[in-house]
């Protein structure tokens, strides 16, 4: 009896640790301050890292070959700082930003950690990221400008860094547009894809111009209208909203003919694969002539039906655009936690990871182009660089577009621009009522934020 | 008699020892987290900053300025009323069925049971998503009866139900607990029913419905109580779309809490579920002295 007593108190015992130890988490970082810049003081005045055996967590997200090459990276930079340990976790983009939300309240946030580009600017705003120009990873390898338009959020120093070099991209089927005789390597308005469009549906009513899902064709429609008209984003720094309710039903008007010409596949058959137009059967099939999405997508596309021959295709321009508004930015940031309780440590793999030759020789184009030219050039090399990725980035570089990442791409703002993609697509609702709503709802979010 | 006192005492400490793990849970998972979310749902709050309180602002909001609160609640209820009356009927048919000696019912039983031991698993959903998408299981085998492909997760129309037909499929629960009930109806009633001259169809709802109403009460509130709560199946099959048809309350509260950074008014959601819940539930009791039989009542 007394036997049972006292293991049943050992297991009670036991329990109740558990349930502190799972609640605790760890407790916070010792630092006290709540904006980067309060952190980094004292880890900018240190160059080298302590020789203490130190853990750091590392979280991004990406798919197989992205996994698999950062584990690479991390095994290698372990073998050469035996005494840091890097945990990863790793996944897919679902559910990514919110669990980092979770963490952030929680203080509970990896140390070092990949950002999505449209919330980059929300975290520097929320004093979560780390001032990186205050510790001592080595910028010589990057292009100024290129650091300056990405991952500083008009601070001056930098708080994030990106990945790689990319922006929107029209990957194009040149097999099925040849035989039909559409030439994307020309430049050519918006207009023209409605002509295409109706070509292509006199030469197969089962193919389509355009494969279009609703957050890639938002992102590429309706910001890129704003930036050509207005040559600003949506929604400014300084809280302005830049797009008229007229100019807003032009751009609606412009969407609701592509559907009603059967130019884009249906939304009722493109919704049940959301942003992974790779996994629809007509896209493996080759009856599309394009994609609409970004560069870092185009090797994945492109994988999926190695049948036909792709190109990345030239950007449509509208006649009276006061900018071409198509820019070349980066596909994602990493930056480190502003509470990290191992500064010195994580810069010195930032450091490793975006600057030694062994990083870049496993990475390759992972994260899409590399972001410094050495890397490029070592990709290159080594043949890991993907042509057609390349060749994406480069057409997207011959813009002069600015990018329109802050407000315009906060998660908010880009939910009411996909609904009213949505409800137009569907045809739920008319050009000029969608418009009005979509004013009404980002004046709104306007006044809630100011 | 101080031997004894001291006794209990030390099996009083004991109890409350091993009722540790749970009160702690308790407190730290569940009581705290209710009563903060009343101070946050009256408070602008990020998550990431300091709270700020603003009254009533949030529920105002919700109900005077949010078109999408409206059509959230608009879509959980049609959800709920979906769900409910579908999944009781299908479970209390299966019951009846199963409510046999023969051999391997057993086994059968079980196997009608496996569905809920998923639960609302993430992989079930995904299993949905592709079962019933354009080229998947369902949709293959309309094709091989001369249907055209439907787009189930594509249209607004057949979005919600389709995605109400998963919360069906998992009637085991129900369908033990009907299956239990229809054990302790007693056989005399049925004779006397039959000396009476009541067919089949009159003993069922003359008797059977009557002598298990507590338990159809019972598990219409469970039910009621899940289709309210729904998140997995929205978030994961459809993420509330087509065009917010299947934009739970409880996704709509997900997104404005750890996608939009506003806890303070994801936590104002949250109570107005909770009175959602309180409310369709007061209205069952409620409307159960009409219809609910109890054994000892005369």
């Amino acid at each position: 009896m007394k036997m049972k007593q006292v293991l049943s108190l050992a297991l009670c015992g036991a329990m109740v640790v558990s349930v502190l130890t799972g609640c605790g988490g760890n407790g916070g970082s010792g630092s006290t301050g709540n904006s980067g810049e309060s952190q980094t003081a004292s880890a900018g005045e240190k160059t080298s890292d302590s020789g203490e055996d130190v853990t750091l967590r590392f979280a991004w997200w990406g798919g197989d070959a992205r996994h698999e090459a950062t584990l690479a990276v991390i095994e290698a930079f372990e073998k050469e700082h035996p005494n840091i340990h890097i945990e990863a976790e790793y996944s897919s983009y679902d559910g990514y930003s919110e669990k980092k939300t979770t963490e952030f309240a929680s203080e509970t946030a990896p140390d070092i950690f990949q950002i999505e580009t449209g919330l980059g600017p929300e975290y520097y705003k929320n004093g979560v990221l780390y001032n990186l120009s205050e510790t001592s990873i080595d910028w010589s390898n990057f292009d100024e400008n290129f650091l300056i338009q990405n991952g500083q959020f008009g601070s001056g120093s930098q708080y994030a860094i990106p990945t790689g070099q990319a922006g929107s991209a029209i990957i194009v089927n040149k097999t099925l547009a040849d035989e039909i005789g559409i030439d994307f390597t020309q430049q050519y308005d918006w207009n023209q894809l409605l002509d295409w469009g109706k070509q292509v549906q006199e030469y197969d009513p089962e193919c389509y111009l355009i494969s279009a899902n609703t957050s890639y064709a938002t992102a590429f429609i309706i910001r890129t209208w704003c930036r050509q008209m207005n040559a600003k984003p949506i929604i400014d720094d300084d809280l302005n909203l830049n797009m008229t309710e007229e100019q807003f039903t032009e751009c609606f008007t412009f969407i609701k003919s592509l559907y009603d010409n059967k130019v884009c596949a249906p939304a009722s058959y493109k919704a049940p694969f959301g942003d992974q137009d790779q996994e629809d059967p007509n896209w493996i099939a080759g009856k599309y002539v394009c994609s609409l999405g970004y560069t870092s997508a185009v090797d994945v596309l492109s994988a999926a039906n190695d049948t036909v021959e792709y190109i990345a295709g030239n950007m449509p321009i509208m006649a009276d655009a006061v900018s071409d508004g198509w820019f070349n930015d980066c596909p994602q940031y990493i930056g480190m936690y502003a509470k990290t309780k191992h500064p010195e440590e994580a810069a010195m793999f930032l450091d490793y990871f975006y600057n030694s030759d062994e990083a870049a020789k496993i990475l390759g184009t992972v994260r899409s182009v590399p972001p410094t030219a050495k890397a490029q050039a070592i990709c290159e090399e080594s043949g890991t660089l993907n042509a057609l990725t390349k060749q994406s980035v480069e057409t997207s570089m011959q813009y002069n577009g600015v990018s329109d990442g802050g407000k315009t791409t906060s998660s908010e703002v880009t939910a009411i621009l996909n609904d009213a993609y949505d409800n137009v697509s569907y045809g739920e609702m008319e050009p000029a009522e969608a418009a009005a709503e979509v004013v009404a709802l980002l004046t709104d979010y306007i006044e809630m934020n100011k | 008699m101080v031997m004894k006192t001291s006794i209990n005492t030390r099996r009083n400490r004991q109890a409350y020892l091993y009722l540790a793990p749970w009160i702690i849970g308790m407190l730290v998972l569940q009581l705290y987290p209710f009563v903060v979310s009343i101070y946050y749902s009256l408070c602008n709050y990020t998550g990431l900053s300091d709270p700020v309180f603003i009254g009533v602002d949030n529920y105002i909001r919700l109900f005077t300025k949010d078109k999408e609160f409206v059509k959230s609640l608009g879509a959980t209820i049609k959800y709920t009323l979906y769900t409910v009356p579908c999944k009781i009927i299908m479970s209390l048919f299966i019951a009846m069925l199963l409510n046999k000696s023969r051999k391997g019912i057993g086994v059968m039983r079980t196997l009608y049971y496996l569905p809920s031991l998923f639960g609302g698993s993430i992989a079930v959903a995904i299993l949905w998503k592709v079962m019933f998408m354009d080229n998947g299981l369902v949709n293959a085998i309309l094709n091989l009866a001369g249907i055209e492909t439907i787009s189930f997760f594509g249209n607004t129309k057949t979005a919600l139900p389709t995605l109400s037909s998963l919360e069906v499929w998992q009637f085991g629960s129900s369908m033990v607990m009907f299956l239990a009930a229809l054990k302790q109806v007693p056989a005399s009633l049925y004779e006397a029913a039959r000396i009476d001259g009541a067919g089949r169809v009159r003993s069922f709802f003359s008797v059977t419905i009557p002598q298990i109403s507590p338990i159809i009460f019972f598990c219409i509130i469970m039910q009621t109580v899940n289709a309210l709560q729904n998140f997995t199946s929205a978030f994961v099959i459809t993420d509330g779309g087509p065009v917010k048809s299947t934009y739970m309350l409880g996704l709509k509260l997900y997104n404005d809490g750890f996608l939009y950074n506003k806890m303070g008014y994801a936590s104002a959601t949250s109570w107005i579920i909770f009175l959602l819940v309180v409310g369709f539930t007061l209205v069952l009791f409620a409307s159960s002295k009409f219809w609910v039989f109890y054994g000892d009542e005369s």
